[in-house]
């Protein structure tokens, strides 16, 4: 067998890995009866079919695929793209919103002392353990015609008199960011605690300017953080649909929304089985490829 | 370290332990009866009331949809669950499914008490498997004093040259489309693909009018409408008389051309584990004071005809929680689609895209 | 960290930020005091809203299970997905290895909550048939919740481990440290503040998550998020504003408290010096 150095120590690649094996287990194993295998039986029954009276009729076919590329009753139209491409849209730009509200943020916690940093980190915590819900009904009241915010926008005459700053778009990003920025500051603060500024002074000894030296000095050194801040932001984002309904006055679906639907409402296992397969496997995929290029290149 | 991790892997056993235990004492006690049932939806009162009265002890489980919550009956069973609360159009489907039992009447003598239009409805015609817990009815809340609730129309939020404010329409997909079909002229129950599709032009025609606000559950729709975002909403009549009771200048109307009632039932669960605390609860349910209690505190009107003659008079003449018999003539009960589910959904998912 | 001179608009932006954070927060304290039930207008000052909560029970016992289940979930999860997280970084796997574990991790993260629920009480359905320890209860449901938060705790911790690489650990094997030894002094202290942020990453998963709860719950172990959501038809009480104003203000109290003692004991270490 031939051996290598790992760690500094002189062993095998199979050693190497049978402890890999011992750290990984209980994890691995935990994954896969209670997460690999049932999205297994969901694949299963994303090719059955709705029996009547909502039950599942095992007859497979490609119906279901059919139905999600936008063969429909009503002819084909492509409003499962539009749904796709909507939910793609606030996702995105509500991830560019939490990084940059979370960036800032997070050199800033780390700028203090160190016992006021652990407080200022814990303090973005604390609101998420208030129901998403309740705080999101409360940016509702917060948002409504008598409450200062719309005031302000009146003085600055971006709205009109009696109007109110929801629901739209804007009461949307609002919400979105206030519960996504947790997730967005978490793993940034996590890289910026640890980061080395000696890099930062070489570059500023080598005359770079402020901006070569925040990008190859810092931002290389966080791009790990960034990518696992990116991830925890856009995909919940993709998949939540609460918020957009209270605060965007629910005139417009998204990809959560039809996913519900299909085991709410239409109570149709199937066919919300089948986005869900999809938008899992495509998701995962994207997920992969942008982890191996966004993390590993970088460091 | 070591001891930590000693420490957290006793502290998880143990709780994993006590965890199975309640278990295990949950299936095996007759004394105690399960309701699967909406939060605030039951006087917390009564449920030390129901304990003192019958002995059993009250034990809820929540849900927010019933949907979702026939959802988990077909996946988890129904062996857990003594009564179940789920309103008219999901009854049929629940039989079908195998999810609820019929009901032995002679074990609920205060089955006398359920007022006759609740006799042989049309969502349990064999009058065996439902027991009537609350009902209510689905309108028009506005702000304007100068339209007579007796002739208010859906052309009200429909028609663009007569909105006279921002309005939203409500956000349940089956009942929305039944409205608009009415609105039309047609069955709230048709499930004709044209007409469907003609429900749908006509809710996308409202959604361009620049007044339209949005989609909203029937709470939502009060607050709008409480804090003059909206000028008129479709709410239930429990929600309309919360708002009309804050602020007397709202009103309330079942539109001309139909709308739809409902009725939240008792159901008895297919594999109670107590049958005979299901049958108490039920009989509880619709004892005379108990009824006029529960429909004080929901706010919604009682189908029992023995709690009418208790409860104050301002609370039975009320036009909004008991409607005309004129009104109720306009009104039908939703059936479940049957096979055009599917048709409903994809007219739904329409009606939110575009 | 020293301390550095920051650019005045990451002070700005930091500040927007925590006010977006906290004003929805400000807002449910001063509902909780609302005599107004519905709550659009003020309507006067009450402790009405607080008193009720005594009288409660369902509101006070899905408290106790939310906080249970929080709290054991979270603690299996930051176990099991910090010694992944370890496990993946240090092995060196073949690449469809690799490839396995990276996708295994991520499918939580992608899926959305219904269909992770859907998935799950279908199992579940299967297993019951050899075990009765799968009926729905509080077993079941952390189960879901800890499948859920492993992958998110995983996700942070390899981000940091990722940035620390594998030069320092070979560092301090020249300076004849044995391997355990390195791990345990070296990485693990520098991956505390990743642990500390997996394992509050998935605390407040598992406090707001009401699909998963929703579809593994018995009616033994309903928990707070369930009595919520199971409200909306009827309009949220002023009484889960007036119990999450509680909440809100103890976890600050207890945060003060321990900045306090923070800043005396740092004191203390300076006066030494």
């Amino acid at each position: 067998m031939q051996t290598e150095v790992f760690e500094g120590k002189l062993t095998t690649r199979a050693r190497m890995r049978k402890f890999g094996v011992l750290l990984t287990g209980p994890g691995m194993l935990w994954l896969i009866v209670f997460l690999l295998l049932p999205t297994a039986f969901l694949m299963v029954l994303a090719f059955a079919q709705r029996g009547s009276y909502g039950s599942i009729n095992w007859d497979f076919s490609i119906e279901n695929l059919r139905r999600l590329v936008g063969f429909s009753s009503f002819g084909w139209s492509p409003d499962n793209l539009l749904i796709l491409w909507r939910s793609l849209k606030i996702a995105v730009i509500t991830t560019v919103l939490c990084i940059a509200f979370g960036l800032p943020m997070a050199f800033w916690i780390a700028n203090h002392g160190k016992t006021m940093r652990a407080f200022l980190f814990a303090l973005i915590m604390v609101p998420s353990c208030t129901n998403l819900v309740i705080r999101t009904s409360a940016w509702m009241t917060l948002l409504g015609p008598d409450m200062f915010p719309a005031e302000i926008a009146r003085f600055f005459g971006i709205i009109a008199e009696g109007e109110s700053l929801y629901p739209g778009s804007f009461a949307v990003y609002i919400g979105m960011v206030s519960s996504m920025l947790p997730f967005a500051v978490l793993p940034l603060y996590t890289s910026v605690e640890r980061l080395d500024w000696g890099v930062v002074e070489a570059s500023r000894d080598l005359y770079a300017g402020p901006l070569r030296t925040f990008y190859h000095g810092i931002l290389s050194q966080m791009m790990p953080g960034i990518v696992a801040s990116v991830i925890l932001t856009l995909v919940p984002s993709l998949g939540m649909y609460v918020i957009s309904d209270l605060l965007g006055g629910g005139k417009y679906m998204l990809i959560g929304n039809l996913i519900q639907q299909q085991f709410g409402a239409a109570m149709d296992w199937p066919f919300g089985a089948m986005l869900g397969s999809v938008l899992i496997i495509c998701s995962v995929i994207s997920l992969v490829i942008f982890q191996r290029v966004g993390g590993k290149n970088f460091v | 370290m070591k001891k930590v991790l000693l420490f957290i892997s006793l502290l998880l056993a143990a709780s994993l332990f006590v965890g199975c235990n309640e278990e295990k004492k949950s299936s095996a006690h007759p004394d105690k009866v399960t309701v699967m049932i909406y939060s605030e939806y039951i006087d917390p009162a009564m449920l030390t009331d129901f304990q003192m009265k019958t002995g059993y002890k009250l034990q809820l489980e929540l849900y927010e949809a019933q949907e979702e919550m026939i959802g988990k009956l077909q996946a988890s069973g129904t062996s857990q669950y003594d009564v179940i609360i789920a309103s008219d159009v999901v009854i049929q489907q629940m039989i079908h499914l195998g999810l609820i039992q019929p009901i032995d009447t002679n074990k609920v003598p205060n089955r006398i008490n359920i007022a006759d239009q609740f006799k042989n409805p049309s969502y349990d015609p064999t009058n065996s498997y439902s027991i009537p817990y609350l009902w209510g009815t689905t309108g028009i809340l506005y702000r304007d004093a100068s339209v007579d609730p007796m002739k208010v129309s859906y052309n009200m939020l429909f028609d663009s040259k007569q909105t006279k404010g921002n309005f939203s329409l409500l956000e349940e997909s089956r009942s929305m489309l039944s409205m608009a079909m009415q609105a039309k002229g047609f069955d709230a129950n048709s499930t004709k693909q044209e007409e469907l599709n003609q429900a749908v032009e006509h809710i996308l025609k409202a959604k361009k009018d620049p007044h339209f606000l949005g989609f909203d559950g029937s709470v939502g729709g009060k607050d709008k409408v409480l804090s003059k975002m909206d000028w008129a909403a479709i709410v239930f009549n429990g929600e309309a008389m919360a708002a009309i009771e804050e602020d007397s200048s709202l009103q309330f109307a079942i539109p001309t051309e139909g709308s739809f009632m409902w009725v939240d039932a008792m159901l008895l669960s297919s594999k109670a584990p107590n049958k005979e605390g299901a049958y108490a609860f039920m009989n509880y349910i619709l004892d005379a004071k108990i009824g006029a209690q529960l429909a004080k505190f929901i706010n919604y009107a009682t189908p029992n005809k023995a709690s009418l003659e208790v409860i104050d008079e301002e609370f039975k003449n009320n036009r909004v929680i008991n409607p005309s018999k004129e009104e109720i003539d306009r009104m039908v009960f939703l059936k479940d689609p049957g096979d055009a589910a599917r048709l409903f959904d994809e007219a739904w998912t329409i009606v939110k895209t575009r | 960290m020293s301390k550095k001179k920051l650019p005045f608009i990451t002070v700005i932006l930091s500040i927007i930020g925590f006010i977006l954070l906290y004003l929805p927060m400000f807002l449910v304290v001063e509902q909780s005091f609302n005599a107004s039930k519905h709550g659009q207008s003020w309507g006067g000052f009450t402790l009405d809203w607080y008193t009720g909560l005594a009288d409660n029970a369902m509101v006070q016992t899905t408290t106790v299970n939310t906080l249970i289940l929080a709290v054991v979930s979270t603690i299996i999860a930051t176990v099991l997905g910090t010694l992944l997280a370890i496990g993946i970084h240090r092995t060196p796997w073949g690449k469809k290895m690799q490839y396995f574990y990276d996708m295994s991790i991520n499918v939580p993260v992608v899926t959305p909550d219904i269909l992770m629920a859907i998935a799950l009480v279908s199992v579940f359905a299967l297993f019951r048939s050899w075990t009765s320890l799968f009926d729905p209860g509080m077993l079941t449901m952390v189960i879901a919740h800890v499948t859920l938060e492993t992958s998110f705790v995983v996700l942070v911790v390899q981000s940091r481990l990722v940035s620390i690489g594998k030069d320092q650990i070979e560092a301090a094997r020249d300076l004849y440290a044995s391997t355990a030894g390195a791990w345990f002094r070296v990485i693990i202290p520098q991956l505390s503040t990743a642990i500390i942020s997996g394992a509050l990453l998935a605390f407040t998963l598992s406090l707001d998550d009401f699909i998963l709860s929703f579809f593994t719950s018995g009616p033994e172990s309903q928990t707070l998020p369930l009595y919520i959501y199971g409200s909306l038809k009827r309009g949220i009480s002023p009484q889960i504003h007036a119990l999450s104003s509680i909440i809100f203000g103890l976890t600050l109290f207890v945060m003060v408290l321990m900045v306090f003692r923070g800043i005396r004991k740092e004191r203390k270490l300076a006066r030494k010096l």
